[in-house]
């Protein structure tokens, strides 16, 4: 699968996720697309291992500048230790309904637990998952032979292909592969066979500017979906 | 450093109960790794100052550069160090040393508070997102540049097992990067016969690191 993955986050995007300077919602698509893809996951591998070297050469702050931690150890010793195996995530149910057997990425897991799906046109569905206030974060469905209406977006828009493969103007996207889209593509994605992938806007819609959107079907069908929750 | 450490572990934080004091005798020259499998495996108290001692004026600095938030930057300190006590138990040395843990948690709990303090949705913990000890070091890739390391190592033991001339030949041309030409005139021989000790000791290295195998 993962010699499969063709498209990749820029260098830069890859870089300030390992800055940790993402915002929430854009960390958590690049982790899922680390999982899938070896070549990112080695590169970003890398971007860390500078990040630690940074910090081990900062110079140690003078113990007298340091602030007093006085008793901290002592309470934090009380607190129970855990057991090595780390809790498992379970399975979430909420994507089976459209695809069987898939592994979902770690960092989707948690918010893939409690989907709530509303159909934004004929064999397009989609769920939104709320990670954070900066971005907008949604799986989407599309069942074989679907296709959305053209659109474009509002800011950039980011898109993980979890299982399955769709196309649009530009290409055509299988496993793991990651594609960014920004405001000028007006594009309209089809798959044959079915898909299911996670999107993220870096930026929200809002009211304020949103008549022209309100306008257009597919994000008025967006913007209803996301007012559901 | 130790010096430090002796202080700061017996003195400033009062960590006087007989347990700790007996163990931290022998704990204060102890790595990194070693205080987190002390840790880990009995919750040695004096284990745990000693990494407190080492790492949270570093922890504190990461949270100070970021926020300039000094109660921020101890509930930085806090926060880390209860996951460093808590799940000490999954620290595997296999996959990466403690200050890349340590370094990894201290980032994870930095992005979840600073996320907490906007009132973000509780949805994602950033421990989902950079898995501590399993994006940083177990990429497949360096297994690679590990594994081409150590034939390229074998290479130089086999190499000297060639004659001589086919030696000169691929080290001109494999080391010191000549290109045949060059490499035919440097060593005052015409080229085919370059070619042909060239392609020569090329199989024999092949047929020797075969063999080897």
């Amino acid at each position: 699968m993962n010699d499969s993955v063709v498209h990749h986050p820029a260098e830069e995007m890859l870089a300030r996720f390992a800055r940790r300077e993402l915002p929430a919602g854009l960390s958590v698509i690049v982790s899922a697309h680390l999982e899938m893809c070896d070549l990112c996951r080695a590169r970003v591998a890398e971007l860390e291992s500078a990040e630690l070297r940074a910090w081990n050469a900062e110079p140690q702050l003078p113990q007298a500048d340091a602030p007093d931690f006085g008793g901290m150890i002592e309470r934090i010793v009380k607190q129970p230790r855990q057991d090595a195996v780390p809790m498992e995530t379970p399975v979430a149910d909420a994507l089976e309904k459209f695809v069987k057997g898939l592994r979902l990425p770690r960092a989707l897991r948690q918010s893939a637990i409690d989907l709530r799906w509303t159909r934004l046109t004929e064999g397009i569905h989609q769920a939104i998952a709320p990670i954070d206030h900066e971005t907008r974060c949604e799986f989407i469905y599309m069942a074989a032979g679907a296709s959305t209406p053209a659109h474009t977006h509002y800011g950039r828009e980011y898109t993980l292909v979890l299982q399955g493969r769709f196309h649009d103007e530009l290409g055509s996207y299988g496993n793991g592969d990651f594609l960014s889209r920004d405001a000028s593509h007006e594009h309209q994605p089809a798959s044959e066979t079915g898909c299911l992938s996670f999107a993220v806007l870096d930026r929200p819609l809002r009211f304020t500017r949103g008549l022209p959107r309100l306008l257009n079907p597919i994000n008025r069908l967006r913007f209803r979906g996301g007012m559901a929750r | 450093m130790f010096g430090r450490v002796d202080k700061a572990a017996t003195g400033q934080h009062r960590v006087e109960s007989r347990d700790m004091v007996q163990k931290s005798n022998h704990a204060q020259s102890a790595s990194n790794e070693e205080l987190l499998g002390a840790v880990s495996h009995s919750g040695d108290t004096a284990a745990f100052a000693l990494l407190f001692e080492r790492y949270s004026r570093r922890i504190y600095q990461t949270g100070m550069k970021l926020t300039r938030n000094e109660q921020f930057s101890r509930d930085l300190v806090q926060e880390t160090m209860i996951t460093v006590w808590q799940k000490a138990s999954q620290f595997d040395v296999d996959r990466g040393s403690a200050d890349n843990w340590i370094f990894t948690m201290t980032r994870n709990r930095c992005f979840d508070l600073l996320r907490k303090a906007k009132r973000q949705p509780v949805c994602v913990s950033a421990d989902d997102i950079w898995p501590p000890g399993e994006v940083i070091e177990a990429a497949p890739e360096s297994d690679d540049s590990a594994e081409q390391g150590a034939l390229i190592s074998r290479i130089g033991e086999l190499l000297e097992r060639l004659p001589s001339a086919q030696q000169a030949v691929i080290k001109e041309i494999y080391v010191l990067d000549f290109t045949h030409e060059e490499a035919a005139r440097r060593l005052g021989i015409p080229l085919g016969t370059l070619k042909s000790r060239l392609r020569l000791g090329l199989d024999k290295l092949r047929y020797l690191a075969g063999a080897e195998q």
